[in-house]
């Protein structure tokens, strides 16, 4: 990823905000105008806003310890000085103003520690009283100190960065390089792996197995050239520990530790961490490269999992219905056979009265007191019921799906059998899932398919809801496989009326020819259209 | 527009009613969160919760707010914002399908300031919720709820005059306590399901108009004796017990209507349930 200079110069202040110390936000007398504790099992924080706009947040998450973002030691959880920080937040929640001030100010790491976290505890204490009690204000009309940004050891990065020289020789260090910029997590260097360019970490640790081709920049992190791991260009330190386990830096290793107050109002964190993220998220949109092909594989097999998955869940719950309620689910697959007009037709017809058989429910239960309760349980338990029967209902379908299949000659299907429920149940299941299948397979082809894809799976969606109607239907009727009437062989389907569309010229042609007709009414009909061309051709 | 933003209320509460989607485990997080009087003159509050207990009681110090927050931190994230008089607090949602234990713990408690006149707006979700508003300088208040079961009170007057107070409520219990207290021009209720009670009793200091909107449900009107009442009434198939008014001129009328020092018009639209009128001492 290549940034530009704009994009380097944030990234160079952000790292500059990101190490910006307790003391860099200190002023004397600061009023407090807000204090947050936040506490969890591996957290304990505590944010501190100060009337100038400055702020000090302190974090203990998961082993680590921040200072405004920044890492400055470590912890075992449940050891002396997490104790000890979680009991200050502890007191901070009742206090208010001066007392929690106070509270802050006193506290000081417990005795005994060990030296890492001795330090570490030191740093907050240090942090805590320069925020809260900080040193009378230094003469702003004294020399500022001089600074080498490489050399410095008592310093603040962020006022290193806000001095024109630091962050010059920071830009210098990145200008023109391809730059991979990982904010907040560890990065590993695998072993034979290579990093393009150069390699920015905020806020996170870099582990080097392997080789990273340009320099290095980490801030509020620790380094690891283990064995074997090389950095071909320079490495800069930001509020960093450096371990060179066997690895080596074929350019210079710095430390960029400035000195004195960062420039006020000039660096803010937040706003820089969004203009990076704003920076750089343009520049990831989706590809269409060499990898494209492959992609539309991926999504295709993604794909075709989801739906065998589905299919492996659907055939699970017909399995379930066949072992629980199998007399039910036949009464209701041989009333859709019997009568699958009737039953489709009752399944549009309930799925437009589900909702105000819904409401009405509601109105029912709501206009008494004593059936507000019964509401609560109303509201959900309905669409669920609603749910399973058309559940069941669609399982009747394909188990009649699957039938039609093992009575014919289809090639590959000789696993589903007439009398195996489970395999009719399955093959059925397959063959209304069977357009979403092949909308996958097709899928992987390419997007040049895409309409033939968007058709199957509308055809898909269609064959489902139909299915769920009929099936939905035949649940109604059955009164949920209790009644078998509709499924005795009795013919209950409807009389559907004739909806064949006239064609008077055919009747007219049909009379001619002399064959038999057995409705007035088409007569009356051809008669109504007069003679038409057929007719004359044929009497002719 | 107000009565679909009801029903999606509703909705998102039905998905987080407990055991529809239970988590196997849920982190907890207790967030208290503070902010100092700094010379406002007014501010902007609104609260968002999702789910939970939600108190909210008046402070007696120099915050302007605190706040004790537990929640799931698997689930949402804790909102904490002051910036420009507009001070935004509770939680927001970090996934779509929230994960609502039965035994849920979530927990917002919220003290308001007695010393800076705010506009409040309180929104929440499947909520047990307490709201005591004594004695808050309110310059408006709206409260949107979704499955809820919600108290407010105000037993100290509103020392700021209020234009209007606003209450949607969607397939909840909501009750109130001296709502005259609130110093309101105007109160409008928008009910879906449920009970509604309203006590419309407390310290009224002018003329008020209360409309209540109601899809189906029972609702609760609890009067005060000493003002002059006007109920009318838009109604489906919906009764009412109108004990103590008078029927005249399509409305229902208090026998001091024309003598009392303030009157109180009281309209109501409603589609299914039940009206009862309720007389305070």
């Amino acid at each position: 990823m290549r940034l530009s200079p704009f994009e380097l110069g944030s990234a160079a202040l952000l790292a500059a905000a990101v190490g910006v110390s307790a003391a860099g936000l200190a002023a004397q007398e600061r009023p407090m105008v807000s204090s947050e504790v936040a506490v969890a099992r591996g957290e304990a924080t505590l944010v501190l806003e100060f009337s100038d706009g400055g702020s000090l947040v302190v974090t203990f998450e998961d082993g680590e310890i921040f200072l405004d973002g920044v890492v400055v030691g470590e912890f075992e959880a449940g050891e002396a000085l997490e104790d000890s920080w979680r009991g200050l937040l502890g007191q901070a929640i009742s206090l208010r103003d001066e007392a929690l001030a106070d509270a802050l100010v006193a506290w000081a790491p417990p005795e005994g520690l060990n030296e890492p976290s001795a330090r570490a505890g030191a740093t907050i204490d240090q942090a805590l009283e320069d925020a809260l009690r900080p040193p009378a204000p230094a003469d702003e009309t004294a020399d500022a100190p001089a600074v080498d940004p490489r050399e410095g050891t008592s310093l603040t990065l962020g006022s290193l960065l806000a001095l024109v020289e630091g962050r010059e020789s920071l830009l210098a260090a990145l200008d023109g390089a391809d730059l991979r910029i990982t904010l907040g997590e560890d990065v590993v260097i695998e072993a034979g792996e290579s990093v393009d360019g150069g390699l920015v970490v905020v806020g996170g640790n870099l582990n080097v197995y392997g080789t990273v081709e340009g320099d290095a920049v980490v801030v509020g992190g620790t380094v690891h050239l283990y064995d074997g791991g090389r950095v071909e260009g320079d490495l800069h330190l930001a509020d960093s520990q450096f371990f060179r386990d066997g690895g080596q830096v074929l350019g210079t290793v710095s430390t960029l530790e400035p000195r004195g107050d960062p420039v006020p109002g000039a660096l803010d964190r937040e706003d820089l961490r969004r203009e990076i993220r704003e920076a750089v998220a343009p520049r990831a949109p989706r590809s269409h490269s060499f990898w494209s092909p492959f992609r539309n594989i991926g999504e295709g097999v993604a794909g075709l999992f989801r739906n065998l998955i589905t299919l492996g869940l659907l055939a699970l719950a017909g399995l379930g219905m066949i072992y629980f309620l199998p007399d039910r689910l036949e009464v209701i697959a041989d009333t859709i056979q019997q009568a699958p007009a009737r039953s489709a037709a009752v399944g549009v017809a309930s799925g437009f009265l589900l909702l105000p058989a819904y409401v009405l429910g509601m109105v029912v239960l709501a206009v008494s007191i004593v059936g507000i309760p019964v509401l609560l349980a109303w509201i959900p338990l309905f669409p669920i019921l609603a749910l399973l029967a058309a559940a069941v209902g669609y399982a009747a379908v394909a188990r009649n799906l699957g039938r039609w299949i093992a009575e014919r000659d289809i090639q590959g299907t000789d696993w589903v059998q007439s009398h195996s429920s489970f395999s009719m149940l399955l093959g059925g299941i397959g063959a209304l899932l069977l357009p979403f299948i092949a909308g996958n397979v097709i899928h992987m082809a390419g997007d040049w398919l895409g309409f033939l894809e968007s058709l199957l799976t509308v055809f898909g969606i269609m064959a489902t809801v139909a299915a769920v109607m009929v099936g939905f239907g035949a649940v109604v009727l059955t009164r949920g496989g209790r009644r078998s009437g509709f499924a005795d062989g009795v013919d209950f389907d409807f009389d559907l009326p004739d909806w064949t569309p006239r064609r008077p010229w055919r009747e007219a042609w049909q009379t001619a020819r002399g064959m038999d007709r057995d409705s007035d009414a088409g007569k009356d009909s051809g008669a109504e259209a007069g003679p038409t061309e057929d007719t004359e051709t044929n009497d002719a | 527009m107000r009565r679909r933003s009801s029903w999606i209320l509703v909705a998102l509460a039905l998905c987080t009613l407990p055991g529809v989607d239970r988590a196997e485990g849920q982190s907890w997080r207790t967030l208290n969160s503070s902010r100092q009087v700094s010379g406002e003159d007014e501010v902007t509050v609104k609260v968002k919760y999702a789910a939970g207990r939600f108190n909210v009681k008046p402070g007696g110090g120099g915050s302007l707010y605190e706040m004790m927050l537990t929640y799931d931190e698997d689930n949402f994230e804790p909102v904490s914002e002051y910036s420009r008089g507009i001070l935004t607090l509770g939680v927001d949602g970090i996934r779509k399908n929230i994960d609502i234990d039965g035994e849920n713990e979530s927990r917002l408690d919220l003290t308001l300031s007695r010393r800076v006149p705010m506009d409040l707006e309180l929104e929440f979700g499947a909520v047990k919720a307490d709201f005591d508003l004594s004695g808050v300088p309110l310059k408006s208040l709206s409260v949107t709820t979704g499955a809820s079961e919600s108290l407010l009170v105000v037993d100290e007057a509103n020392p700021v005059p209020m234009g209007t107070v606003e209450i949607e409520v969607g397939a909840a219990s909501f009750k109130s306590r001296g709502l005259g207290n609130l110093n309101a021009e105007r109160i409008t209720v928008d009910a879906g399901v449920g009970t509604v009670e309203l006590d419309l009793t407390g310290e009224w200091k002018r003329d008020g108009r209360v409309s209540v909107d109601m899809g189906l449900g029972a609702l609760t009107l609890r009067l005060p004796s000493d003002m002059g009442i006007r109920l009318t009434k838009d109604t489906f198939l919906t009764g009412l017990d109108a004990e103590g008014l008078e029927k005249r001129n399509g409305g229902y009328y208090s026998e001091n209507w024309d003598t009392a020092e303030y009157q109180l018009e009281i309209s109501v639209d409603a589609a299914f349930g039940k009206i009862e009128v309720v007389w305070a001492p």
